[in-house]
């Protein structure tokens, strides 16, 4: 247990919740525990700062409370990765709960496509996006990929949508971390949340 | 800075314009290779596909969905200000749904076509190919795949126009570069995708599409062993559903009208998919071949460009229909060229249109264009001067010397068997360059077509765009559109879906229909890995059902498929799977016969 400027709670943290709590003391930390859907960060395990949490977390317009109660959500609604194949429907469910998960196939009404490519859409949640971390991670292994590309599309809390290119290379530790990176900068979330456990 | 705009993304066909792309073909490293008639391996499988849509559209059904667009389009355009807005969205809607239900109701039998000539066709023994074999023998076969003699005699057999039958050695060569292009990861990923497609998915269509031509290639060769042949099949099969001008009568039928057209296009696509089981393909073969150009080992020529209508054969459609059928789209462009005439650039557009979609763009890349007070054209990449001569003659006025932002477009003539490249400036072509068959009748003919391919893209999808607004500012007929997709869609879902499932027995078909509607073949065979294994040996026995050579290839190719264990087991796995969930074994082991096969 940290003894002072608690960030979290060791021990407590679940990546499958999707908030969290910033707390100083042990009573708000407790009461915040008894929640649903929040998680406690552990400031030893994320590596970050209690002030470097604190501005991150009010910056990102995530304060639900006063007195150090923090949501700790994604900036954006939903990722969607595109090209992947319909084979990964079969894998993909077994890393992202399903009810986050759809796959959305590119209509072939207007003009005839070329198939074999669809996109997995993923509600932007610090669950999800570490379960797509660890299948993306896991789909290099297995493809043995040296570096991967993906081409994400981003949908905002607003419902705007952005492309994002995202190149991973693997430097002999896989690719988990800087998938992480990535995904932490897109939803701004911190990374280390999507590190498969 | 120049972009290669065919670089990235999805291929696709557009079936208004017929114009294609296919960003395997990267015009900034392949654009010299193309102009000298080497296309890149790596678009072999794309390409096939590609052109076997292109050949699809370029056909009497083909011609009359443009030609239905076209008119939507040009009611639209000619409206008078002021016109009553409900009038001529009921006049667009009755040639606007011609067309889409048509393309919806045909969805599957397109994607079907072009995965079974993707994945599955190989040269055979009849005396006709189909024109992506042609072409992957005149433009595919390089003398870095099969030597520099060997390349140079096959080159002057086919100028020779010596008959397919008679060219054993170039249907060899063309096997060797297939297995190229189909054993391989890539290719595997590709085939592994199709397998798990949702199979109820119709609005994607490829695995029922898929299944269902497949299906109808074991009935044809139960029936006849001609159809072993899977080239000569692929031809009949084509034919039967786009050369048929009994469906060309039901699309321009003046006898009908917007929901009644739908309705009468339905029907008649139904019964002629029931209609193949009672005709079972019988003389078909026969018929294909006799009106095929087999000299030049083409299967047609081109309908919008000289019309000649009894260039077909007719496959079990009533006479008197196929006569109205001829006659219909013969009224239609004739229409289309009184109408160029007209002068309206609007109606100019839609018969240059109409007359292109004979052309296939390959692929197409942003350059430098450099004009000079002399009249020459030179065309440059990152700096780099890549293609240069005389502006064209008829364009000298419109555009003056100096230094453009221009478009280098790469397009093959499928069914007159040329290339050309043409660069554009706005649209207007100043400079085009031939491979040595065009004829100066298409060189002309090429000049006046409409070059800027993402111009024709972009028209043919603003067109769309356009139609549909104007169609869902009536909120009945938005309805009915919605009704008429609706019912094509469940009845694709019914017929296709059915027909492919039959096998399956009746106890069992909920649960395999809901297996299959999730990831196709991959929740019936349990796992991605026995999926794998089921995509390389439905390649591998598209080559052959010899189990000698499949098992040799088995071991091969264990960095493609990832399976450790012996092929025997990995038949084992799926075949118990199959025969578990769907009751049918998916794959065919015969040892005793030396055989194996896979029905998907």
């Amino acid at each position: 247990m940290h003894r002072s400027r608690v960030f979290g709670v060791t021990g407590r943290e679940s990546w499958r919740l999707d908030a969290c709590v910033v707390g100083r003391s042990m009573a708000m930390i407790r009461r915040a525990a008894r929640l649903p859907s929040v998680v406690l960060l552990d400031t030893q395990t994320t590596g970050l700062s209690w002030s470097t949490a604190r501005s991150w977390c009010v910056s990102t317009r995530r304060v639900v409370g006063q007195g150090g109660l923090v949501e700790l959500k994604s900036s954006i609604a939903a990722v969607s990765v595109l090209g992947l194949s319909n084979a990964d429907r079969l894998d993909l469910p077994e890393y992202v709960d399903s009810d986050s998960l759809t796959f959305r196939t590119p209509e072939n009404r207007d003009r005839l496509n070329e198939p074999f490519t669809i996109a997995a859409v993923i509600v932007a949640t610090a669950a999800a996006l570490k379960g797509l971390v660890a299948y993306l991670a896991a789909r290099s292994a297995d493809r043995q990929e040296t570096q991967i590309d993906y081409e994400l599309e981003v949908t905002r809390q607003n419902g705007t949508k952005e492309r994002h290119r995202i190149h991973v290379v693997d430097k002999g530790h896989g690719v988990s971390a800087e998938l992480a990176k990535e995904l932490g900068s897109l939803s701004g979330l911190p990374w280390q949340q999507l590190l498969p456990s | 800075m120049t972009e290669d705009r065919s670089a990235g993304g999805r291929s696709f066909t557009d079936p208004l314009s017929n114009s294609t792309v296919i960003p395997s073909f990267v015009l900034r490293r392949d654009l010299g290779d193309i102009i000298q008639g080497r296309f890149p391996l790596a678009a072999v499988t794309p390409f096939t596909h590609e052109l076997t849509h292109h050949w699809c559209l370029h056909s009497p059904v083909g011609s009359a969905l443009a030609v239905v667009h076209l008119s939507a389009l040009e009611k639209l355009v000619s409206s008078q200000d002021g016109a009553d807005r409900e009038d001529l969205a009921w006049e667009v809607f009755d040639d606007f749904i011609r067309f889409d239900a048509t393309m919806a109701l045909m969805r599957s039998i397109f994607e079907g076509l072009a995965m079974f000539a993707e994945a599955d066709l190989v040269p055979g023994s009849s005396p006709i190919v189909s024109i992506g074999t042609h072409w992957l023998a005149r433009a595919f076969l390089t003398e870095k795949n099969i030597g520099v003699e060997q390349h140079r005699q096959l080159m002057e057999k086919i100028n020779r126009s010596e008959r397919p039958d008679e060219l054993p050695e170039l249907w060899a060569a063309v096997h060797g570069l297939l297995i190229d292009a189909r054993v391989n990861r890539n290719f595997l990923d590709r085939k592994e995708s199709l397998l798990a497609e949702p199979l109820g998915d119709v609005k994607s269509g490829y695995l029922a599409g898929y299944l269902l031509v497949k299906d109808l290639w074991t009935q044809a060769v139960s029936v006849d062993r001609q159809y072993h042949d899977k080239e000569l099949f692929l031809c009949v099969l084509k034919s039967y559903f786009f050369d048929d001008y009994g469906l060309v009568a039901h699309i321009l039928s003046p006898n009908t009208r917007d929901m009644g057209a739908a309705q009468a296009i339905g029907a008649y696509f139904a019964q002629r998919l029931r209609n193949l089981a009672e005709h079972s393909f019988v003389g078909w073969g026969e018929a294909i071949i006799a009106k095929a150009d087999v000299r030049r080992l083409v299967t047609f020529e081109s309908p919008t460009q000289a019309p000649s209508f009894d260039q077909y054969a007719n496959l079990a459609t009533p006479e008197t229909l196929w006569k109205r059928g001829i006659e219909l789209l013969n009224d239609r462009l004739r229409l289309l060229t009184v109408n160029r005439a007209s002068g309206q650039p609007e109606n100019r557009r839609s018969a240059w249109i109409m007359a292109q979609r004979e052309m296939m763009a390959l692929g197409h890349v942003t350059a430098k264009v450099n004009i000079t007070a002399k009249g020459r054209v030179i065309c440059l990449l990152d700096d780099i001067p890549v293609l240069a001569g005389p502006i064209v003659e008829r364009t000298v006025d419109r555009v003056p010397p100096g230094v453009y932002n221009g478009v280098i477009t790469a397009y093959l003539f499928p069914y007159q068997g040329f290339r050309a490249v043409s660069a554009t400036v706005d649209g207007t072509a100043v400079l085009t360059m031939y491979s040595e068959d065009a004829t100066d009748f298409m060189k002309g003919q090429f000049e006046n077509y409409l070059l800027d391919v993402l111009d024709v893209q972009e028209f043919s999808r603003n067109s769309r765009e356009v139609l549909e607004l104007l169609l869902a500012e009536d909120s009945f007929i938005a309805d009915v559109l919605t009704v008429v997709r609706e019912s094509i869609d469940d009845w694709t879902k019914e017929a296709i879906v059915r027909r492919v499932l039959r096998f399956v027995p009746p106890e069992r078909h909920a649960a395999a229909e809901l297996l299959m509607n999730e990831a196709g073949f991959g929740r019936i065979v349990g796992s991605r890995k026995a999926l794998r294994f089921l995509a390389w040996l439905s390649v591998a026995t598209s080559f052959t059902f010899d189990l000698a050579a499949v098992t040799k290839a088995f071991e091969q190719d264990r960095s493609f498929h990832s399976q450790a264990s012996t092929l025997t087991d990995a038949v084992g796995r799926v075949t118990q799977a199959g025969l578990d969930r769907l009751g049918d074994p998916l794959i065919f082991l015969n040892p005793a016969e030396g055989t194996v096969w896979s029905a998907v």
